[in-house]
């Protein structure tokens, strides 16, 4: 979107309502990439409200607006890493009470009838695939083909050359393909 | 994997798939052709292209609308304070100030005060007058004079330095000093 970086650049200047035109647009993608990684509607809402928070605190930072999208990624991947080392230390005290309250998101078919997928089987599928993965592999697959950023703006979000980031996706497509679950599943979801 | 003559290595059908700019023409021109490599290639885009496409279907909506929430007219002012250029400046006057204060510290001075200055003069002065006094007249006032100092006395000058003849010792037979 053309409009973008001169949103960004009113907003670095002080207006705010730049900076709500910059969330209006970029809020459902953000949504989805914060969603993908936590699976929870309640932490996904939460995440995605304090990820706004800190970039429009830290907005005035961001040297190159035409930057934006990968600069907002790189604090969303940073919140999220955080996010699941906190949780990861939850689950440790709740199974050390004997308690669990992992929350699953309902099962709901989404999509026309002619393509109805279980949202929660295919994110468990998602999960499964991703848990082959190196951290950089996962990082890279979920940055490339579910939040669908461009390769130079991967390489961006995660400071790396972008041959490099290009070698993680190739190797995880490699596992994609010999992943049968996933491929079954997204067998005939093709875009409308 | 290596090329078969007829079709495409798996690295060489995955970079079609990942980065098809990267590919060489010669990948290119085989898709081309070969229906079985443009199946595979179609096949994985396909998936790729699908993946998105669910995730982006499998995403609940939002229940909340995201927004900033509105800072507080004190807060933006310290944010204008803060910013780089102000914290600068504002860093370089308190240390300034530190600097003046820790050189006065140390050495002991502190700003002038007058009559503490006057006052200290005015006794520079008259310690200086009573040195060059001192030096013009070693001899304390008191020592000076015959009314307040010694009188010459022969006696006492006969016992400090006694005539030659009066230096001698007799003795007598008893053996007493005359």
């Amino acid at each position: 979107m053309t409009e973008l970086p001169i949103w960004v650049r009113e907003a670095q200047e002080g207006d705010r309502r730049a900076f709500e035109k910059i969330v209006r647009h970029i809020q459902d993608d953000l949504f989805r990439m914060v969603y993908a990684r936590t699976i929870s509607l309640q932490d996904a809402e939460d995440l995605t409200q304090e990820i706004l928070i800190a970039a429009y605190r830290k907005i005035r930072k961001l040297k190159d607006p035409e930057r934006f999208r990968p600069w907002l990624y790189r604090i969303a991947i940073n919140r999220i890493r955080d996010y699941h080392r906190k949780s990861a230390v939850l689950r440790l005290v709740r199974s050390s009470f004997g308690s669990s309250s992992e929350v699953l998101e309902p099962s709901l078919s989404v999509g026309p009838d002619s393509r109805r997928i279980d949202r929660r089987e295919f994110w468990s599928a998602v999960h499964r695939f991703c848990k082959k993965l190196s951290r950089m592999e996962r990082e890279v697959f979920q940055l490339r083909f579910i939040d669908e950023l461009t390769f130079p703006e991967i390489a961006e979000t995660l400071g790396k050359n972008e041959n490099t980031v290009k070698t993680y996706a190739l190797r995880a497509v490699k596992k994609l393909r010999k992943e049968s679950d996933l491929l079954d599943l997204l067998r005939g979801f093709k875009e409308s | 994997m290596r090329r078969t003559s007829h079709h495409l290595t798996e690295e060489e059908l995955l970079w079609l798939v990942v980065a098809p700019q990267d590919c060489s023409t010669e990948c290119t021109e085989h898709v081309k052709t070969c229906s079985a490599c443009s199946e595979e290639v179609r096949r994985l885009k396909e998936a790729l292209t699908g993946l998105g496409t669910a995730a982006r279907t499998c995403t609940p909506k939002p229940r909340r609308i995201f927004s900033v929430p509105e800072e507080k007219r004190f807060l933006r002012w310290m944010n204008v304070f803060f910013q780089k250029p102000v914290r600068t400046a504002a860093a370089a006057a308190l240390a300034a100030g530190f600097l003046v204060l820790g050189t006065f510290l140390l050495t002991g001075n502190r700003p002038p005060d007058l009559a503490s200055l006057r006052q200290e003069m005015t006794s520079d002065t008259v310690l200086l007058a009573s040195v060059d006094k001192l030096i013009s007249d070693p001899m304390a006032d008191e020592f000076e004079g015959e009314e307040n100092g010694l009188e010459e006395d022969d006696d006492f000058l006969r016992f400090v330095a006694p005539f030659p003849e009066e230096d001698r010792i007799e003795f007598t037979n008893q053996g007493d000093r005359v």
